[in-house]
């Protein structure tokens, strides 16, 4: 699996994590990434947008483009329920892969 | 010095170049740069270091586009369903095609509306065949059922009869296998139905066999088929009469008086005879009445009184079982001149103008339908030359387009496709129009045409699909030639511009065209003025008989009689046959000196002295029968120059003649009278028919006829008066009368209809070939314009330029004509042919049609020229 594979595959799930707090828009998710990731997931703004664009096709997610407290217009998106239905199957997707790579890792031998 | 705003403005541009980014995509690009710089600048870089830093991490255009179509290729997959089931170019065809009709209204209003009238006749005729095809069609044994047609040879014709000898029906179904059933019928319209104080004259009595209701598929409400007309008093009614005379009581069993005082019982009730049935009528009752009605002799071969309907076995050939009855009728009559035809049950409603045929109240003619049909096609393929003409005409303008379709890629089948559809959706669109169009003018032409054609029978899915189908065909023939001519474009030729529409061997096609259009029109302005000149000659002939003011009426006793005679009002009166009653040849005629193998007919005429005078004849030699002369009565007989020449060379005065016929009384009787005198010719029935030789017998007396030479100065208080009279010497009966000019009058209806019909045609034939006519000179009035400009600017004339371009057309009209006389005089002398006596159409109506296509011609080509002439020549040159 290759490590561009695994970005997009992440993609989605992080994309509604971020916006189970409330509405963000595209640079700020973009920031938040590289911060929780300690800078490791470093994501372009040309593969964030076709993400955020499909799942609002898909009717994960609803944009809005507002003017920002700077005066500049800004696309802001939020959730929506079916969004906030797909983050709970996708958590307890990513819980179990979590959950059982790390049994693997506590019990198998682990090679330097 | 950085300008953030420029370098975003470029960067932006830049990224526009990718096709693959929307502008939506591009702004929510803008805005995530537009953060990153902010960011950056906060954290201390300078505006361009930090531009440099955000927009390299963006990554370079080509870049972000790739990963922008990567997500919309994921999302296509539902819109490439879509182009699959419409494929994007068809669209473009309809786009592009209404976008063609949008910005040259005039041209396609014209192709549109010449399609919509030839359309609108087309489908006018479809439903009119199809009424005219259902007729007779729901009687479920429709394809064993045959009528029996008598044919009479004599010397120079043979006479179909619609009726077959009475015996021949129970004879000939005793004799031969194949002839599973029989069923004699005729109607009368006289009688009257009453019960207690209501009376009905106008309803029409059927007289049948008791096989009539299963032999036919009238199927009864009430009672036994079998049985139900054995009883000689029985009769069957339809529910409406039913319904008239009972009211909602339960007419089964109850009584009804036909005729004077002959009292029948209701055996059965029929559902309402359909509309297209050739059997019409309120009800039915037995044949045997009619021995004591008219003294029918059942036994009698000579006897003529009813149409006979056979029923043959599944696997005889008709005219093999013909042939044979054939020889049997000769047989049994004794004569070798008589013969039968089977005429299948579904062809009588349309081929039947036999003599004696059932008034079939709404008489088809083949050869009308025929005729129509044919005028119908005309009228559509002068609407699509319209198109085809008016299209390639104007190919130069779209031959940029065709070439740019073929640079990029176009097939020549793609072109071809395109400007089929093209014609096809303006033929749609004329479908529309012409639907439009025939559900206004529908009642008034089934008052033209005496039909009864319902819009709603349209919805008939058979008659749908052909309408779609002739439609697509019209649509497809007009593209055709159009389609083949752009798709063989040389795209660089085309391109630069170099190609000139309509010239060489298409204008040539284009010139064909449109003599083939005025051809066609030319044709039925001809044949119109034909029929028109012929009906006119019918009702201005001199007939040798006047039959202006002479009405005819029924008498019933002498005293009515006298009380008429003494008005003075009537200036005479004569009991006799009226003229114009299709007259039966007398058995046999006979005189001394006669050829045994002489079998010309001669027609008994049973009149009385005043015949002379009422209808205005005139001897040609000897002398009428005179009241005062006992002898007259009895012995005399006075025969019509016809007659004479029939009977030999030299005066037949004072000549015995013998004369056979079926009596008043229904007997075969031989009365030999003296010939006193010879009636000059006149015409006793329509111009078609050849006067025939005719004896005038001194019987008239005998029956109830009588026919009143009317005062023209009062002729309405007259008519009051006789029907006073009427109703007091025959309370029984209403008043009946009819003008004999009106009786002649109607021998022509049927051409009076085809004259009107063809008129309405040629109208919408010359409409249609104008409207072309119109299209292309208006369009090569645009392609001259700077050729008129020039000429205009070193001195012509407005006059002169009219003539320069009008020149052209009327050539074309000229040639139209000229081909099309032939076969115009052709087709029409076929139908005068029908007329023994008959108009010589000589060159008029030719020169007539001839003048009249030029001036329409001319009057549509100068509209257009007129303006070019006009106007301003520094505009024109201006021009392109």
């Amino acid at each position: 699996m290759s490590s561009d594979t695994l970005v997009a595959a992440s993609s989605k799930p992080i994309v509604l994590s971020l916006l189970l707090s409330g509405e963000t828009y595209g640079y700020q998710i973009l920031q938040r990434v590289r911060r929780v990731s300690g800078g490791t997931m470093k994501w372009s703004s040309a593969m964030l947008y076709p993400v955020l664009r499909r799942m609002e096709k898909d009717g994960l997610i609803r944009s809005e483009w507002r003017v920002s407290e700077e005066n500049r217009m800004r696309k802001y998106y939020r959730l929506t329920d079916l969004g906030r239905k797909e983050f709970e199957k996708e958590k307890a997707r990513w819980t179990d892969i979590q959950k059982a790579l790390r049994k693997i890792w506590a019990t198998a031998a682990v090679p330097d | 010095m950085f300008d953030l705003e420029k370098a975003i403005t470029s960067w932006k541009r830049d990224l526009a170049k990718n096709q693959a980014l929307e502008d939506t995509y591009v702004a929510e690009l803008e805005a995530v740069l537009r953060d990153e710089v902010a960011d950056l600048v906060r954290q201390g870089l300078s505006g361009e270091e930090a531009f440099r830093q955000a927009s390299s991490a963006m990554g370079e255009s080509p870049d972000i586009g790739s990963e922008f179509s990567k997500v919309r290729r994921l999302q296509g997959r539902g819109q490439r369903l879509r182009r699959l089931l419409v494929p994007d170019l068809p669209w473009n065809y309809v786009r592009v095609a209404l976008r063609k009709m949008r910005r040259q209204k005039g041209y396609s209003a014209i192709t549109i509306a010449g399609l919509a009238v030839g359309l609108a006749c087309s489908v006018l005729m479809m439903l009119w065949v199809k009424d005219e095809l259902s007729f007779d069609r729901f009687h479920a044994d429709r394809d064993s059922i045959y009528r029996l047609v008598t044919e009479t040879k004599s010397e120079n014709a043979v006479t179909l009869d619609a009726r077959a000898p009475t015996p021949t029906g129970p004879a000939i179904k005793a004799e031969f296998p194949e002839v599973l059933e029989f069923c004699r019928y005729r109607t009368n319209n006289n009688y009257g139905i009453r019960l207690g104080d209501k009376a009905f004259f106008d309803e029409v009595i059927g007289i049948a066999d008791p096989s009539f209701f299963t032999m036919f598929t009238f199927p009864l409400l009430q009672g036994d088929p079998q049985t139900a007309l054995e009883g000689p008093r029985s009769v069957v009614i339809t529910e409406s009469l039913a319904r008239k005379l009972f009211g909602d009581e339960d007419p089964m069993g109850k009584t009804l008086i036909i005729g004077v005082r002959e009292t029948y019982t209701v055996t059965g009730v029929i559902r309402d005879v359909p509309r297209n049935s050739h059997l019409h009528f309120a009800c039915v009752m037995p044949i045997i009445n009619m021995r004591e009605y008219h003294h029918v002799d059942f036994g009698n071969w000579n006897s003529m009184f009813f149409s006979c309907y056979v029923r043959l076995a599944p696997q005889a050939v008709p005219s093999e079982v013909a042939k044979k009855l054939s020889g049997f009728l000769a047989g049994a009559m004794k004569k070798s001149n008589i013969a039968l035809r089977a005429q299948p049950l579904k062809d009588v409603h349309l081929k039947s103008d036999f003599a004696f045929d059932l008034d079939n109240y709404a008489q088809g003619s083949a050869s009308t339908l025929t005729l129509f049909s044919i005028a119908a096609a005309a009228i559509l393929l002068l609407a699509c030359i319209n198109f085809m003409n008016l299209a390639t005409a104007r190919s130069a303008n779209r031959g940029k387009e065709v070439g740019l379709r073929k640079v990029t890629g176009a097939r020549r089948s793609d072109i071809i496709r395109q400007f089929l559809g093209e014609s096809v959706v303006q033929s749609f669109l004329g479908l529309l129009l012409a639907l439009l169009l025939l559900w206004a003018v529908l009642p008034l032409f089934n008052g033209l045409a005496g039909k009864t054609l319902a819009f709603s029978s349209l919805l008939d899915p058979g008659l749908l699909a052909a309408i779609i189908g002739v439609t697509l065909l019209a649509g497809l023939l007009a593209g055709s030639y159009p389609a083949l001519y752009l798709a063989a474009f040389e795209p660089v030729r085309a391109l630069k511009g170099t190609f000139l529409g309509g010239e060489g061997g298409q204008a040539v096609l284009r010139k064909g065209l449109v003599v083939l259009q005025f051809a066609l029109t030319v044709f039925f302005v001809i044949g119109t003025i034909i029929v028109d000149k012929q009906l006119r000659y019918v009702r201005t002939k001199n007939l040798g008989i006047d039959t202006h003011q002479v009405i005819s009426t029924v008498v019933r006793s002498q005293r009515h009689w006298e009380a008429i005679v003494a008005d003075p009002r009537i200036l005479s009166a004569s009991q006799s046959v009226s003229p114009g009653l299709a007259p039966r040849a007398a058995i046999d005629v006979s005189w001394d000196g006669k050829d045994p193998e002489d079998r010309t007919p001669f027609f008994p005429v049973p009149v009385d002295p005043e015949y002379l005078r009422t209808f205005r004849t005139e001897m040609a030699e000897g002398r009428f029968f005179a009241a005062d002369r006992a002898s007259d009565r009895t012995d005399a007989a006075v025969v019509n120059e016809t007659a004479a020449r029939a009977m030999g060379a030299g005066s037949p005065v004072g000549k015995r003649l013998t004369v056979t016929a079926i009596s008043m009384q229904g007997r075969t009787e031989a009365i030999t009278y003296t010939v006193i005198g010879v009636m000059k010719d006149f015409h006793q029935s329509s111009l078609r028919q050849a006067i025939e030789p005719m004896v005038f017998t001194p019987n008239g007396d005998q029956g109830p006829w009588l026919n009143l030479r009317l005062n023209p100065a009062a002729i309405e208080e007259t008519i009051k008066f006789l029907e006073k009279t009427s109703k007091s010497f025959m309370p029984e009966f209403p008043f009946t009368y009819e003008f004999l000019d009106d009786k002649i009058d109607a021998f022509y209806k049927q051409d009076r209809r085809t004259r009107s019909i063809l008129g309405v045609f040629t109208v919408l034939a010359l409409f249609t070939a104008c409207l072309g006519l119109v299209g292309l000179a208006s369009f090569i009035a645009e392609k001259r314009t700077k050729e008129i400009g020039v000429r205009k600017v070193l001195g012509a004339s407005t006059r002169g330029l009219i003539i320069m371009q009008s020149r052209e057309f009327l050539a074309w009209v000229i040639v139209a004509n000229a081909v099309t006389w032939p076969a115009a005089y052709l087709a029409a002398g076929k139908w005068l042919q029908g007329f023994a006596y008959r108009v010589d159409p000589g060159v008029g109506p030719a020169a007539l049609a001839a003048a009249f296509s030029l001036a329409v011609a001319f009057l549509s080509v100068a509209y257009k020229a007129v303006r070019a002439a006009r106007a301003n020549p520094v505009e024109s040159l201006r021009y392109e």
